[in-house]
């Protein structure tokens, strides 16, 4: 498996987990990498109260420090546009729109761990 | 896991004056990252990226977390790099890393390495000495410099190799050597003077005032100075023996007391030399006359304020030599730069010679003269107008012109007022030897002309063999040196 290859499964994986996680603590997940011509949403989802868009970050290892540290501002500043696109495509309203990240690093021996942030815009 | 908001404290210095800065961490849900407000300077904005390193080292990194660090009162403006130390232990304990309870009480000095490693900041000793006086009893300073943090009496000093001993210290693995009581400097005595200041050549411990030859009355005036602490201000040709008198002075006086070596210490420690005992003989400054303002009062910008040559000498000796060939005016100027002591002044005078004795050595009072080889006789003033002592001040000897009628004039000034008896307190402010008014000038015996004194062949370098072939002859055998001539 080639590096691109396995850094996708490895997203996938990630993003695998993180929905469960979240659907764990309540959410509801509407879509799941949603993309336009600007970019990419890892996870729609609605909390009851607001609808977030969630930026899935998955590290194999936190070698490189937390797969949070990942996600600059310009990036998020992007998923902020992106949720508002989504909601004009799809008629959605919702009282709060929110961006909210999920890092997990993921060992071959132990439980993925699981970060998750709320409203970090 | 992680607190609401941790608070470490820190000292932060103008000039000598030390505040206390509480450092408070407080951890949010934004993406990772660390703010520092609380209008630092771009090397404390730096503490960030050191403390970021400092702490992923140690296994406890900040930098999963958006941390907000806040240096309060956040309207101080805050300089240097010693608050590493207090911003790395407020975020680990905002972050659950360490308890918080104790962070408080401790004033933190230190500056991070990348590794963790604890580093001197500028200025450790004044910040000790301010932890100490704004009631902390306990500081924790790098383990280079916890000698420099223990010259300070009644402060327990903390000394820790790097960042991970001091959060396993606050976890409570508490070795006991690593606590040094305050001793107030009673063990750097043999390293005095190490610290001594000022320009080359004043340091010299061999210097001893036995070295001037010849000389009585200047060395009376030298001695009269260094025992009341007055003034002195020095008159003679080129040649005369003026520097090598006035290099002397300190030699002469005691060592200072407790307060002052503190002082005067903490003013040593603002640089980036780390002290290990405390500055104990009189420091002695001798700024060229051409020095800039700035050099001789202080200066500084947001980086700091800086000592000058009045600050470095403190309990000590300013030395301005050859004064009317440079100005030395330099007007007006905030306490704040140059530290005197609150009760320093500088005030050079010229005194009339004693009516009685016709010495030249007299020390002025707040209204009347006093002669100290008339058995300390007061004598009214009338010809002489003393100014008056209260509005004299350290800027009145900067817009002082000496006048121009010599080519030298030396003044010392000894920063401190003192009381005498139970009279109020008056400014001892200083005499001139000898006086330039009088006329003919006596010369203080020059080596070359051959003065009044010394075409009686009564000078005052009898016996000494450095002026075997200047022409000057010697005393006769059983003569000595006339009695000062003056007023013809």
């Amino acid at each position: 498996m080639n590096t691109s290859a396995h850094n996708q499964a490895l997203g996938a994986r990630g993003e695998a987990i993180a929905a469960a996680f979240l659907e764990g603590r309540g959410f509801v997940i509407l879509d799941r990498n949603w993309r336009n011509r600007y970019g990419e949403l890892d996870l729609i989802a609605y909390d009851g109260r607001a609808l977030v868009a969630v930026e899935v970050k998955t590290r194999s290892s936190d070698g490189y420090g937390s797969p949070l540290s990942a996600i600059t501002a310009r990036k998020a500043g992007r998923l902020k546009r992106l949720l508002l696109d989504w909601a004009r495509a799809h008629g959605t309203r919702a009282p709060e729109l929110r961006i909210d990240a999920v890092g997990i690093t993921l060992c071959d021996t132990q439980a993925p761990r699981i970060d998750h942030l709320r409203s970090i815009l | 896991m992680s607190r609401a908001v941790c608070r470490a404290a820190a000292i932060t210095l103008t000039g000598l004056e030390g505040t206390a800065v509480m450092v408070e961490a407080a951890v949010s849900q934004q993406l990772p990252g660390m703010a520092i407000i609380g209008l630092p300077d771009a090397s404390l904005a730096e503490a960030k990226l050191r403390v970021r390193s400092a702490t992923a080292q140690l296994g406890m990194p900040v930098s999963e977390r958006f941390v907000t660090v806040n240096l309060s009162p956040a309207s101080l403006p805050k300089q240097g790099s010693g608050f590493d130390l207090a911003i790395a232990l407020a975020a680990l304990a905002a972050l659950g890393h360490l308890p918080a309870a104790e962070l408080p009480q401790v004033a933190h000095l230190g500056e991070l390495g990348l590794d963790g490693e604890l580093r001197r900041p500028a200025g450790l000793l004044p910040a000790a000495v301010a932890a100490r006086a704004l009631g902390f009893r306990r500081v924790m300073v790098p383990e280079a410099c916890s000698a420099e943090a223990a010259l300070v009496p009644d402060l327990e000093v903390i000394a820790m190799p790097d960042l991970a001993a001091a959060v396993s210290w606050y976890r409570g693995d508490r070795a006991a050597e690593r606590i040094t009581a305050g001793h107030g400097g009673e063990r750097g005595r043999a390293c005095v003077r190490d610290h001594q200041r000022g320009s080359p050549g004043f340091d010299d411990p061999t210097l001893d005032i036995a070295d001037v030859v010849g000389q009585p009355e200047a060395v009376e005036a030298l001695t009269v100075a260094a025992a009341g602490r007055h003034h002195l201000s020095l008159l003679g040709p080129p040649g005369a023996g003026k520097t090598l008198l006035a290099s002397r002075l300190p030699t002469i006086l005691p060592d200072l007391t407790a307060d002052e070596s503190l002082t005067a210490s903490s003013i040593a420690a603002l640089g980036g030399v780390s002290l290990t005992a405390l500055v104990r003989r009189p420091p002695m400054e001798s700024p060229h006359h051409t020095a800039s303002k700035v050099a001789v009062i202080g200066g500084g910008d947001s980086g700091g304020v800086r000592p000058g040559a009045i600050t470095r000498a403190c309990h000590g000796v300013l030395f301005l030599d050859e004064a009317p060939n440079g100005k030395y005016t330099y007007g007006q100027c905030s306490s704040q730069i140059i530290h005197l002591d609150p009760d320093s002044d500088l005030i050079p005078l010229n005194a009339p010679p004693c009516p009685h004795c016709d010495s030249p050595v007299m020390i002025p009072w707040a209204d009347w003269w006093e002669c100290p080889r008339c058995d300390g006789k007061r004598l009214p003033d009338a010809a002489h107008q003393v100014p008056d002592s209260g509005k004299l001040s350290c800027s009145s000897l900067f817009s002082y012109e000496a006048p121009r009628t010599e080519r030298t004039l030396v003044m010392f000034g000894l920063f401190r007022r003192t009381s005498r008896g139970n009279s109020t307190p008056v400014y001892e402010c200083g005499y001139a030897y000898p006086h330039h008014s009088e006329q003919p000038h006596y010369h203080v015996g020059h080596p070359r002309k051959k003065t009044q004194s010394m075409a009686k062949g009564t000078g005052p370098f009898d016996g000494d063999t450095r002026y075997a072939n200047t022409g000057v002859p010697p005393n006769p055998p059983g003569t000595t040196n006339p009695p000062l001539a003056r007023g013809q």
